[in-house]
């Protein structure tokens, strides 16, 4: 049955029926009505809501959850990602499965809180001090808001890892059609072998005890071996600091999800995330019907990217438009993996708003 | 059962100094789920960073040491997810005061039935001797070289403001005062603070001029009185002491309790 | 004179935990520890033992223990 939601509403729905057992958050715009949403909802069904004093009393809440075995999620923005990046990077170490919302707004510091912007791309992949895994995932619109928050649950608890659900101010407060179905993706959970010590270095991806099991669960921040004691000996920390990494790097494949279409066939492809999915969709039509032949290329995985995936879909190419609205983040990954032989050209808005069609053909135009 | 049934003797010695009292609070900890009959699999430490929150690592069940001064956030979060275990946070000076002043004030206005213990040695003991909120007034520390600049403050009037239904203080050096304290504070149902004072004879007692660990540990009793003796003893017996004893023990509805009891009545609905 | 039997105790230091903080010394009420020549604490006066249990209380490193013999 479709509904029409508001982007934050369909995803407060996509974590309820992806089985939330715990929510922390605090209050921020424009992520306020997930907050709201739950408070409601989640006593309903038995689960947890707390409305805690700060954003890193809620991130810390929802690792400390989500490391007890319950699906754990918080919603904030800007302000609010910026200070649990601490508790983000504690959940990295410590392979937490828990699950972080964060509506981007205008940017830095207070910005603009109700108007759009992309300018948090970098920060979700390296917010957070040190070398560490990641999982961003970025929505073009409420329905696929909807989709990754539901799968992002089995995402956190299969990769043990927290997953960074990118969205913005746009998709969180427009209202379109939502449909409650189970996500089109086909992202493979094979079986894990189970094992008694929480932690292991030796295989990428195991199902390990977690506290509350009677099982003798020791976790740190610090580096620390099998049984969780914190270790500084030289091989250890390499094993541990591999571990981490590989396990998302071994795996990139299956999870990096992409939306694209015509780049066999194309020279020319339009490149952006989030809420430019449908600004780039159009372009290709507008293009194509004025005879060139074009393409449009979105990642909904933001980390990790599949770079052997990205440079084979893009061996026809020959110019690149990357549009954002930033100054140019998703822009320097892209240059990162194909700007050896191919023209990569940057349409940036940093206004708060989302610029029309027409302004953007007409840079385009410019360019071509 | 003793307290040796729940330590992890694999991970001793500790890594606390010579003469270092946290390894007694712990003891104090241990005894009394023993004396309480209370079961490995039902408790759960939650610690912060700092000398104190290295507690965790020696016992021999569910242990989460976390990031400085978030350490009663993280056991919100387990304690609402394991709402029948025993959650309890181990935390210093700094740790729950300084940084973590602030959770420590909502955990308690929230009555989450979690236990607190504060080790209390007036000092940022693992990184290097720096002042601390409960450091005193004039107190030469490794940040106050001339004499501390402010005066410290004193949590149990912090916690009486905050909330907290159970308030407590004792020393490692009065250990079976210690013992009761403690095991009132895990019988009480709800949000319970009890702040532990320790010495810190490497840092704090060393720069104050008292070299020895052993004699350091034993002017602990000159820094505190009981609160029985409150109205017997003079005000220059009182004068720059702290007192212990138990403060306050008033049972009122925890958190838990009124959200479970709204989950309840929506699912009769 | 009646003959009172005394209950006698036997305290022991685990020497791998123990870290020479002195406190048992300190604090014992009769005098069962000394330094040893290797200015390290040990068990000097075993009989004098009361059974107070102080030393095994306020032991910081779990390295004492006193039982009834």
């Amino acid at each position: 049955m479709k509904e029409l939601l508001q982007g934050n509403i369909a995803a407060s729905y996509g974590a309820i029926d992806g089985g939330i057992d715990f929510f922390a958050g605090y209050p921020i715009t424009p992520s306020s009505e997930i907050l709201e949403m739950f408070s409601k909802e989640l006593p309903k069904l038995g689960k947890i809501f707390i409305q805690m004093e700060d954003e890193l009393a809620s991130i810390c809440a929802v690792v400390g959850a989500s490391l007890s075995g319950k699906k754990a999620l918080t919603a904030t923005s800007g302000p609010g990602f910026s200070l649990m990046q601490e508790g983000i990077g504690y959940a990295t170490i410590t392979e937490a499965p828990c699950v972080i919302i964060n509506v981007m707004r205008g940017g830095p510091s207070t910005g603009l809180p109700t108007n759009v912007s992309q300018g948090d791309y970098m920060q979700s992949k390296w917010g957070t001090h040190g070398d560490h895994p990641m999982i961003v995932f970025s929505p073009k619109n409420p329905q696929e808001f909807y989709w990754l928050t539901r799968i992002s649950f089995n995402v956190a608890f299969y990769y043990k890892n927290p997953v960074i659900i990118l969205s913005d101010e746009s998709v969180a407060h427009m209202r379109a059609e939502v449909l409650r179905t189970l996500p089109p993706y086909n992202l493979k959970f094979k079986e894990k072998e189970k094992l008694d010590l929480p932690f292991n270095f030796e295989y990428d991806l195991t199902s390990n005890p977690f506290i509350g099991e009677g099982k003798k669960v020791r976790i740190t921040g610090l580096f620390h071996d099998e049984t969780g004691f914190p270790i500084n000996e030289k091989s250890m920390v390499e094993k541990v600091m591999n571990h981490l990494i590989n396990k998302i790097e071994h795996n990139k494949e299956n999870l990096f999800l992409y939306e694209s279409d015509g780049l066999e066939n194309a020279e020319i492809a339009f490149v952006g995330f989030g809420i430019i999915g449908g600004l780039i969709k159009e372009l290709k039509y507008i293009f194509d019907s004025k005879g060139f032949k074009t393409s449009f290329f979105r990642p909904i995985t933001l980390n990790p990217l599949d770079d052997i995936k990205i440079i084979n879909l893009f061996k026809n190419i020959k110019k690149v438009f990357v549009i954002e609205l930033n100054k140019g983040q998703l822009l320097l990954d892209i240059k990162r993996i194909l700007s050896c032989n191919k023209e990569i050209n940057f349409i940036g808005f940093t206004r708060g708003d989302i610029p029309k069609i027409g302004e953007v053909y007409k840079k385009i135009e410019e360019l071509l | 059962m003793t307290y040796k049934d729940y330590l992890d003797y694999s991970k001793l010695p500790t890594i606390f100094c010579p003469g270092c009292g946290l390894g007694i609070g712990l003891k104090a900890i241990l005894q009394s789920f023993s004396d309480l009959n209370l079961k490995k699999e039902d408790i759960i430490f939650v610690s912060g960073i700092g000398c104190s929150s290295r507690i965790p690592g020696y016992v021999d069940f569910d242990s989460l040491h976390t990031l400085h001064g978030r350490a009663i956030p993280f056991a919100t979060g387990v304690k609402l997810s394991h709402p029948e275990k025993n959650v309890i946070v181990i935390t210093g000076d700094g740790d729950g005061l300084s940084i973590g002043g602030n959770h420590m004030i909502h955990a308690a206005r929230r009555n989450i039935n979690i236990k607190v213990f504060l080790f209390n040695n007036m000092t940022y003991g693992m990184t290097g001797g720096q002042a601390s909120p409960t450091t005193p007034l004039k107190k030469i520390t490794s940040t106050t070289p001339y004499g501390k600049y402010d005066s410290n403050f004193d949590s149990v009037e912090l916690l009486k403001g905050s909330g907290s239904g159970f308030i407590a203080r004792g020393t490692v050096y009065h250990y079976n005062m210690l013992l009761k304290v403690v095991k009132e504070s895990l019988i009480y149902k709800g949000f319970s603070f009890v702040e532990i004072i320790t010495p810190c004879p490497t840092y704090y007692g060393r720069l104050q001029g008292i070299d020895d660990p052993a004699k350091f540990f034993i002017k602990l009793k000159d820094f505190v009185y009981s609160i029985d003796q409150k109205d017997i003893l003079k005000e220059e017996e009182k004068k720059d002491k702290l007192p212990i004893g138990i403060f306050k023990n008033e049972r009122k509805e925890t958190f838990e309790e009124i959200y479970f009891k709204i989950v309840e009545n929506l699912k009769a609905k | 004179m009646k003959n009172i039997k005394r209950k006698t105790f036997e305290v022991r230091i685990d020497k791998n935990l123990c870290k020479n903080c002195f406190i048992c010394l300190n604090v014992c009420p009769k005098k069962v520890f000394d330094l040893d020549d290797k200015y390290e604490v040990y068990i000097k006066n075993q009989d004098e033992c009361i059974g107070c249990k102080l030393c095994e209380n306020l032991c910081p490193d779990f390295a004492i223990e006193v039982k009834e013999s």
